[in-house]
């Protein structure tokens, strides 16, 4: 069983159906990649996991035990930042996180050890004892953060905590979720593939309320993995290489092939099996092959095609 | 228990840092200050108005210490009851339509400890406004008549602290009940609305609780006997319990 088990979860709002039977796991020490346009129902599935709303059917169970919404329990080993996360304006960052410690019931030396390394952690030293009325949006996603982690959670579930950042806000925050995945499992959710791409191991596409894409990125990668190589040539004109694409279209494991301006794009039955003929074939015929490519599938072309 | 008391010492920051407790403070002691004078210079302020002219028989009498407590009432009780809903009303409200108790409460932060820390600030403040008003128009009173005493003074005072609690208490209901900053002011000023139109039948709605407040005056001048005011503070009592169960109640059950 994972840490985290969404089985067949279910929420509406009024007439509007949001999450259609939701199942997932998010395995311990992973980094789960929540992927989803906006109002895809990511931010509803994740008040659903801290307990915030209240699923019409269906369980989620964080290590084990079911969450209940209201007062929820199983919030001692998660760690949540909500999308736009808000504070008291009149506290300053370490008096937040007191105030977030004595709730959680940590003693004095835990609160003050814990904050100071998570001031640290975030890089608000120097704003720490500033009122929080002050801070931009990159300082409050940082003690977001910082608040998040205070109980040492198992589970950190992150709503869309680059989307409103400029480009070196989104980095820090990324930076900052890159160290922590070592000492928590991470749930973060976005529709920026590239942040995926970054620091996720795991992901999740969610589309009309369920998910239709799942599983370890590498190996969902492999498998959706077109077989195309893309070559380009020293010496060929545009007339010599659609020339050449005609000739080559004719081998028996070319499956497709199409010339792009000065490179050809030829899909193979399968790269390990085809590629080493289609090379003998381009030496055969004393071509000078400048650029021999397998093409690696990016997520965004995998989510292009999960949500067509 | 954690989380009430680290909700409570966040509420009492709050407090100190948005500057209320010294606006509720200021504003009592104001109103505290005006009524001995006012009772004192009215008579004299009618005189130059040319009130006795247009009065004909009716001679305007000398003021007392009676008429000061009136000035206390027709003041605080009206003034001051207003400023304590309008200062303490969106507490709860506030947070809801910010988010700020998101965080809090995935923390582990009861939903219970929240209605009920947001209901003893809010008592705290009133309590203070009370005890500033009563203390300051009591002391004035001293020195504008001095000598002259009024019954049940503090039982009067008590039960019209208890009026405002009642109303206080009213707060966290409207404010789970519907949405917006200051939904806590819905119930509360409808309630109040309600009650004082019931006022003009005394004797048909003699539970009203907004006889604590009416009734004050005729405490002190003995017009009225302290036993015709228990139902009314009973009501008083059951119907802000009932609302602080009914908001812990529809709280735990509100999405957020």
């Amino acid at each position: 069983m994972g840490l985290l088990v969404v089985d067949s979860v279910s929420k509406s709002f009024k007439e509007l159906e949001v999450l259609k039977q939701l199942s997932f796991e998010v395995e311990e020490g992973s980094v789960f990649g929540f992927i989803g346009r906006n109002g895809s129902g990511k931010t509803t599935t994740m008040k659903i996991i801290v307990g915030l709303l209240k699923a019409d059917a269906g369980e989620v169970y964080v290590k084990g035990k079911k969450v209940v919404f209201g007062e929820t329990p199983t919030n001692k080993v998660v760690g949540y930042l909500p999308d736009v996360p808000e504070f008291y304006g009149f506290m300053s960052a370490l008096e937040y996180l007191h105030f977030c410690g004595r709730i959680t019931g940590m003693n004095t030396t835990d609160i003050e050890r814990k904050t100071n390394e998570l001031i640290s952690l975030v890089g608000l030293q120097e704003s720490a004892t500033r009122r929080i009325k002050g801070y931009s949006r990159g300082m409050k996603q940082r003690l977001g953060i910082a608040q998040a982690l205070m109980h040492e959670p198992t589970l950190l579930i992150c709503d869309e905590p680059t989307s409103a950042l400029d480009p070196q806000g989104r980095s820090e925050i990324l930076a900052i979720l890159d160290e922590v995945r070592t000492r928590t499992t991470v749930l973060l959710s976005t529709h920026i593939l590239a942040d995926v791409e970054r620091i996720c191991d795991t992901v999740g596409v969610l589309e009309n309320g369920h998910l239709v894409l799942g599983g370890k990125l590498e190996e969902i990668k492999t498998k959706h993995r077109r077989d195309s190589i893309i070559v380009s040539f020293d010496g060929l004109d545009q007339a010599a290489l659609k020339t050449l694409g005609e000739s080559l279209r004719a081998l028996p494991y070319v499956v497709q092939l199409t010339a792009l301006r000065d490179v050809l794009r030829i899909d193979v039955g399968s790269v390990q099996k085809d590629g080493a003929a289609l090379f003998s074939e381009l030496a055969s015929r004393k071509l000078t092959v400048l650029n021999y490519q397998v093409l690696e599938p990016t997520l965004e072309n995998l989510y292009m095609d999960v949500i067509a | 228990m954690n989380g009430f008391f680290a909700f409570l010492s966040k509420e009492l920051l709050e407090m100190l840092r948005t500057h209320r407790i010294w606006i509720v403070i200021g504003v009592f002691f104001l109103l505290g200050l005006m009524n001995a004078p006012l009772a004192n210079f009215t008579p004299q302020l009618l005189e130059l108005a040319g009130a006795s002219e247009m009065m004909g028989d009716l001679a305007i009498t000398q003021p007392t210490a009676l008429d000061a407590w009136a000035q206390f009432y027709a003041n605080v009780g009206q003034m001051g009851v207003l400023a304590i809903l309008l200062i303490c009303g969106g507490m709860l409200s506030r947070e809801r339509s910010r988010d700020t108790l998101v965080l809090p409460l995935t923390k582990g932060l009861g939903r219970t400890g929240i209605v009920l820390v947001k209901f003893l600030v809010a008592s705290m403040l009133w309590t203070l406004a009370v005890v500033v008003a009563t203390v300051v128009s009591w002391a004035y009173t001293e020195l504008l008549f001095s000598g002259e005493t009024v019954k049940h003074l503090f039982l009067s005072v008590v039960l019209f602290w208890l009026f405002g609690e009642f109303l206080l208490a009213l707060i966290p209901l409207s404010s789970v009940l519907f949405k917006g900053g200051l939904s806590g002011l819905i119930i509360p000023g409808f309630v109040l609305f309600v009650l004082l139109v019931l006022t003009a039948f005394p004797d048909l709605f003699f539970w009203n609780p907004c006889l604590l407040i009416v009734n004050g005056l005729g405490l002190m001048d003995g017009a009225i006997k302290p036993s015709e005011m228990l139902v009314p503070a009973l009501v008083a009592v059951a119907v802000a319990a009932s609302a602080l169960v009914a908001a812990i109640v529809r709280f735990k059950h509100a999405p957020l």
